[in-house]
């Protein structure tokens, strides 16, 4: 059985990028009733009616008044970036800011977002960055929250060009078996990373293809989301997969909507020595690879903004995943490591 | 002497695994009890020699009954014949698969000698792989049948959201990518109705109270009718088997906790922990999904799931057996994309990796984490909406959710280790139905869309007779698979033998 099951998992995995090409063909491709020739054709175009199925229901999401009218982005972009009080999404807000943007910043909570915001105006000494109306929290979890965000945002900047999706700051900070961890730890994580997730996506789409500029999105994955087992935070790992799995699945369906000017990324800053990582260092392993590994926020942070910015730039309408810590990197790092002792001890002591 | 005669005549049905027909089964309840059922355990041989035994009887009392005039009466004589034909189709189908199975473990052997090139070294290297293939395959296949023959106990399982919704598995058929939704109300109740009948304790739960207090009331319908109609041990088995159920919303910690009380004080320990419930709402964009929709999904399917299992694991770390933790899969669940169902798939495919991670969690413990997909299934939900071209389509791949569970459960009642994946679709099952799609065009729905088949209350009547608990055909059938899976790695690995050393010389 085990053997049969491993055949069916790789047949599934089959490289995506067929399948968006195949599904965006088929709404093109005019149908021909003389192609059924044998069973297997005959499949094929069964297929093809079932996506003509979905086109009615899609057509409506498409028409929007600016769907096909673009202008070209020009910078400075207007970025919001949720979730922006610490951590990487904070170092990310910097960068934008160093370059010359409007970025739009928010958090959970209140006070963090404001001294986060006198923070950013202090050490960039630039005053172009924007909370939500002071003193109000953006639950992202809650509709009604991102909703006022954005309206917020419409009115302070007009458009947003690019938007931060960077709630990946939750982990309720505990790495433990699923088995004990709590259950509104458990409830927390998911809300936020998933939960939380879609709603802003779904409201950054919503407003980014009536914009004739655009815009485009940007999801950050985290541990485990290309599939590989993350155990002690099982469910942090379990959400940041289906982050990934989301971003696919937009694609497809803006692809199918033929909406092409907004675009939804994936944004990979690798292991960045946030509290949120320092908080798991506490077996041998962990210490290990955080020390080979992880980097600070804002080296992250400045690696990845001028990747981000030159989508817009080069009026790319490709949809990328950016990645800071590519396995070519980690490998040499880890080797490195191995073979000449470097990186020893450089965020934790390891015994 | 008196005749009662009651006669169950079952038509159309279908064997899980292939496009092959079912046999129908002839009960005669009566003074006479002609009683014909199929095998209800396998004892490799035996069975075999049972079934010789009784075709020769049906060939026998089919003669009699022609020859003897007194009994040369219409009724009895079309009685005798469909048994005899019955048995002959049941013997031929057997042949059918041995034939198939080493008909290709043939082409495998006829290739691998073509390459050789006469070599008697090779050759005889060939021999061996193979004949090392159907022994790994045999040995593999009756692990699985001794092993339920052995666990014959009844196990205690939880099924937790009996009115799921939607399981949309996408599943890549050699050709296209195409992707597949179904809908399977009644996939959850269908499991707990095969594992009720295989004789255990199930506790089911929905989050409805009036939901799950008429599944319960149905279940003891159908358990009862099978206790009616068992005899001897099959009786026996049934003895300990019932149904319980509590209302629970998954997506509450203090629910969750609660049926794990609720399981613990009712059953005293639980085997089988089965993670069904899992909601979509409806095909649309993302823009179009409403907060609540959202929050509806992701909390029924992620955090349902994560609580479900946490607590699952919880009690079965405390259990000295352990026991076995199932997530369903979903479309998505393989990676690849779900438009129109974004939110679901991607919950789904947040599942999988769960899983992963879980493995390492429980490496040290007894407790089993495994996933299960039923692949298509047949349901009203899949139905609305649906145009006659998809309904063709249905035809090819889908299954009632019957049958499903009919292939799943015993698979996962005699689940060993952690991590397994039981699929309903697998490979073979996806071949054979790619290509017997001719075959299949009028399975459920005609030309209009229309459909053929019967309601689930009909279907359980028909289900009631033709259904064994282990049958003989499941055994062969895992027997054929693991035999296919060990000849052709072998094969690989005698090709690869043959070709490094042509290369040489």
């Amino acid at each position: 059985m085990a053997e049969m099951s491993v055949t069916t998992a790789s047949l599934q995995s089959f490289p995506k990028s067929l399948l968006c090409s195949l599904s965006t063909r088929k709404f093109n491709s005019s149908f021909h009733p003389s192609a059924i020739l044998s069973p297997i054709s005959r499949f094929c175009l069964i297929s093809k009616f079932n996506s003509f199925r979905f086109s009615a229901a899609v057509v409506k999401a498409a028409s929007s008044p600016h769907a096909n009218t673009k202008e070209p982005m020009l910078p400075p972009y207007d970025v919001l970036i949720t979730g922006a009080s610490k951590g990487i999404g904070y170092a990310l807000a910097k960068e934008f800011l160093k370059a010359g943007d409007n970025v739009i910043i928010c958090s959970r909570s209140d006070e963090r977002v404001v001294s986060a915001l006198d923070r950013l105006r202090v050490e960039t000494g630039k005053q172009h960055v924007w909370i939500p109306m002071q003193g109000t929290k953006c639950d992202v979890r809650e509709g009604d929250d991102v909703k006022t965000l954005v309206a917020f945002a419409k009115e302070k900047l007009q458009y947003i060009d690019i938007w931060q999706i960077n709630n990946a700051g939750s982990n309720a900070y505990s790495f433990k078996p699923l088995a004990e961890a709590s259950d509104e730890d458990l409830i927390q994580v998911v809300t936020t990373n998933t939960l939380g997730l879609m709603i802003c996506c779904r409201e950054a789409i919503n407003l980014m293809q009536n914009q004739p500029r655009g815009g485009h999105i940007f999801n950050i994955d985290g541990a485990g989301s290309d599939g590989r087992p993350t155990p002690r935070f099982a469910a942090y790992g379990a959400t940041k997969r289906s982050v990934v799995h989301l971003t696919k699945s937009l694609q497809a369906e803006l692809e199918m909507q033929d909406v092409k000017n907004v675009l939804v990324h994936n944004l990979s800053p690798g292991m960045v020595t946030t509290d949120l990582l320092m908080s798991g260092a506490n077996t041998k392993q962990a210490k290990f690879f955080i020390n080979v590994l992880a980097e600070p926020a804002d080296v992250v942070a400045e690696y990845l903004v001028p990747n981000i910015r030159s989508i817009p730039t080069n009026g790319s309408t490709k949809a990328t995943y950016i990645r800071f810590l590519t396995g070519l990197k980690a490998y040499s790092q880890i080797f490195s490591r191995i073979a000449f002792g470097a990186r020893r001890n450089r965020y934790v002591l390891e015994d | 002497m008196d005749m009662v005669a009651k006669v169950h005549v079952s038509t159309h049905h279908l064997l899980p695994s292939s496009n092959v027909f079912r046999p129908s089964i002839v009960k005669v309840h009566g003074r006479r009890r002609v009683f014909v059922q199929p095998c209800r355990s396998f004892k490799s041989d035996d069975a075999e020699y049972v079934k010789v035994n009784k075709l020769v009887g049906a060939i026998r009392s089919a003669v009699w009954s022609c020859s003897k005039p007194s009994l040369r009466t219409e009724n009895k004589l079309r009685e005798a014949m469909e048994m005899l034909e019955e048995r002959l189709f049941w013997l031929a189908l057997y042949v059918g698969r041995y034939i198939i199975t080493m008909m290709s473990t043939g082409v495998v052997m006829f290739v691998g000698f073509q390459l050789s090139g006469g070599d008697s070294q090779m050759n005889e290297l060939i021999w061996y792989s193979w004949l090392g293939g159907i022994i790994i395959g045999t040995m593999i296949g009756s692990n699985l049948v001794l092993d339920e023959v052995a666990r014959a106990g009844p196990r205690n399982v939880l099924i937790t959201g009996r009115y799921n919704t939607l399981l949309i598995p996408s599943l890549f058929v050699i050709t296209f990518l195409i992707i597949f939704w179904c809908s399977t109300r009644g996939l959850g109740k269908a499991l707990a109705r095969e594992f009720l009948l295989s004789g255990d304790r199930v506790i089911v739960t929905s989050r409805s109270p009036a939901s799950v207090r008429l599944t319960i009331e149905e279940l003891e319908e159908n358990l009862k009718e099978a206790v009616n109609a068992a005899t001897g041990s099959a009786r026996l088995k049934l003895a300990h088997a019932k149904v319980v159920g509590m209302a629970c919303d998954v997506s509450e910690p203090v629910d969750v906790k609660e049926l794990g009380k609720f399981a613990a004080d009712e059953l005293g320990y639980i085997d089988i922990w089965v993670n069904n419930a899992g909601t979509n709402k409806g095909f649309r964009p993302l823009l179009e999904f409403t907060d609540n929709d959202i929050q509806e999904i992701v909390s029924t399917n992620l955090i349902g799931s994560i609580l479900c299992t946490k607590e699952a694991i919880q009690i079965m770390k405390t259990q000295s057996e352990g026991g076995h933790v199932f997530n369903m899969d979903g479309a998505g669940s393989g990676g690849s994309s779900t438009p129109l169902t974004a939110v679901y798939g991607s919950t789904k495919c947040g599942l999988r990796q769960l899983q992963s991670s879980l493995l390492k969690e429980c490496k040290r413990s007894k407790v089993g984490v495994h996933t299960a997909s039923p692949g298509m299934v047949l349901t009203d939900l899949l139905l609305s909406g649906s145009t006659i071209q998809n309904r063709q389509m249905f035809n090819i791949i889908c299954e009632h959710p019957e049958t499903v569970a009919r292939t799943l459960v015993p698979r996962m009642r005699v689940v060993k280790g952690s991590g397994r994946a039981i699929n309903y679709l697998t490979p073979p099952r996806i071949l054979i139905a790619l290509v017997t799609a001719w075959l299949r065009r009028g399975r459920w729905f005609d030309d209009q869309g229309r459909a053929l088949y019967a309601a689930e209350a009909d279907r359980l009547r028909n289900w009631a007779e033709s259904r064994t608990r282990f049958s003989f055909t499941d055994a062969m059938e895992m027997y054929t698979e693991n035999t296919w899976v060990s000849v052709f790695s072998l094969s690989v690995v005698c090709a690869f033998i043959i070709l490094s050393s042509t290369g040489s010389t």
